[in-house]
This record gives structure tokens, sequence and C-alpha cells, in this order.
């Protein structure tokens, strides 16, 4: 009995859905990750990026919060419909894309923003992987800012990126 | 009358001695005159065309014109080798008009650059490859 609870505690612990968590920040903007998960941080043309793994990564998963400012004239925009209809097209340069329809939200903080989950193809691994891409534009249109899930195979909650979800703000703790 | 002769001897082999030195002054070299400059020939009006035989600058696209519809080559008029040559250009122009590979291949292309137009509106890019883990 006592070796079934540690085991379950092991599994508990040592999954994605851990509830340790630990604030990061990107530029302006500062949300909760699982303290377990190992950050990198790369430039993607100019944009500051920065990518989470678990180090026990059984389900290949990742999390990457990205700030955009080059997209200023969408984000001031303000239209949820051209938002939804970018992110959905968007998609079409992926293999093998199998879509969900794009939904509208607004986060704990206020951001707006558009959200897709999408299964395709890797050109690079060969193998399908799945993902949720969120769109959310920061209060004042300035920038946005995307959070993309991706997993092999995924967390059925996605509770990291609900998490990131649910604390991202602007400014620092 | 002795000495009137030597003396015109004297005077005369004096002005013989003097013609077969030769002392010539220089001249100065001649210059040939510069020829008249000649006038650009050109007529005083522009070349144009006679009436009624001007030509009509062709569109470089179409075809020539060939007259005449009688001037035309039927079809049934030729022979078995040159019916053969005409019957592989048409099989050449179908196939220039598409087959389901190209349309495939044009409207995955098509898509592919819708793609990264809105990617890059919304300022990110190479999707397929951002977040994946092996």
């Amino acid at each position: 009995m006592k070796r079934l609870v540690l085991l379950a505690a092991c599994v508990l612990g040592c999954g994605s859905g851990s509830d340790e968590r630990e604030t990061a920040t990107l530029d302006t903007l500062t949300f909760e990750i699982p303290a377990q998960w190992k950050r990198t941080d790369y430039q993607q043309r100019g944009l500051n990026t920065a990518q989470w793994s678990p180090a026990e990564n059984d389900r290949s998963e990742s999390l990457v919060v990205m700030r955009s400012q080059l997209a200023e004239p969408v984000a001031k925009s303000g239209k949820r419909a051209l938002l939804q209809d970018l992110l959905a097209r968007a998609q079409g340069s992926l293999v093998g894309l199998k879509a969900r329809p794009v939904s509208s939200l607004t986060s704990t903080h206020g951001f707006d923003g558009a959200r897709v989950e999408v299964e395709f193809r890797s050109p690079k691994t060969k193998q399908n992987y799945r993902r949720i891409h969120v769109v959310l534009v920061e209060p004042g249109g300035t920038s946005l800012v995307h959070v993309l899930y991706t997993a092999k195979k995924p967390d059925p909650n996605a509770s990291v990126l609900e998490s990131v979800l649910r604390s991202i703000r602007q400014g620092e703790g | 009358m002795r000495t009137a002769t030597l003396a015109a001897v004297l005077g005369c082999s004096f002005l013989i001695a003097a013609a077969a030195s030769g002392e010539v002054k220089p001249q100065p070299p001649s210059i040939a005159p510069a020829p008249a400059v000649l006038p650009e020939p050109t007529l005083e009006t522009p070349t144009m065309p006679a009436p009624g035989w001007e030509s009509v600058q062709k569109r470089p696209f179409e075809p020539y014109d060939i007259g005449p519809p009688e001037h035309a080559w039927r079809y049934e008029a030729l022979s078995a080798d040159e019916r053969a040559a005409v019957d592989r250009g048409r099989a050449a122009g179908e196939s220039k008009r598409g087959t389901p590979e190209m349309f495939t291949a044009i409207r995955e292309h098509s898509a592919r650059a819708r793609a990264q137009a809105a990617q890059h509106q919304l300022g990110v890019d190479a999707l397929e490859t951002i977040g994946v883990v092996p």
C-alpha cells in the first residue's frame, strides 16, 4: 500500500500537470510556467521567443511564447474577425493539416484573442503533432502575443497552456 | 683695254660663283588649306511612307494574317505525315492546359502563399517548425 502511494505521488509529481509553478517574463509580459519545465530563448526573425519543455518529455511537449511588434497594424485594428481569419489562414502552410474552427477568447487579464487547434505532420521529424495556437492582442494594441502548445501526445487538458492564459499580464510580477 | 677686259672677266666669274653657291633662303612650309566642312546629308523633310504604303505595327503575340480564307490549309487536304505532325501539336497543346497533378500543385502553392501572407501579418513564420520537439 505504501509503495502504491509513493508511486502515485511520483507519477503526479513528474507529469506535466504538476501544480508547482514559477513566474516567467518575456519583454513586458509575465506569466506562470511549470517549475520543472526548462526554458530556451532564441530570436525568431527579430522576435523574442521563449520555449519551454519538460525535462522528461515523453509526450514531446513544448510551449512557445512570442511577442510580435511587427504586427502592430493588425493589433491596432481591434477586429476580432480579422484576427480569427488570419489565424485560420496562417495554418495553411502546415502539411497534412486538420484544423478545428477558430474561436475567440479573452484571457483572465483582459487580452482579447483567437484560438485554433490543429493537427499536422512535421516535415522535420516526419511525425504527427497536435497544436493549440493562441494569438492575443496586448491591451492598447501595441503588439500580438503568440502562445503555442505543441505535442505529439498532448495533455488533454492542455494545463500548461491554460495556466499561461490565466496568468499572462503586462508588467513585472 | 686689257685691264677692262680682266675686270669684266672677274666680274662675270664672281656672278657665276655666286649663282652656283646656291644660297637659298628657307621657305616656310606650305600649309594645305582645310577642306571645307560638308553639311550633314539630311533631307529637309522626314521620311514618311507614301500614302497607302504605311505598314502597321504587328502585335508581337498575335499570329500573322494568312490572308483570305481560301489561303488556309485545311486539315483534310494534308498528307498522312502532315496530319500526324498536326496531331502531335494538338496533343502538346492539350497537355499545356493542365493536368490534375498540376492543378493540385497550384492549389497547394496558392494555399501556402496565402498562409505565409497571413503569418506575415500576424508577425510569425515557420509554424511548421516552431515548438516541434522530436
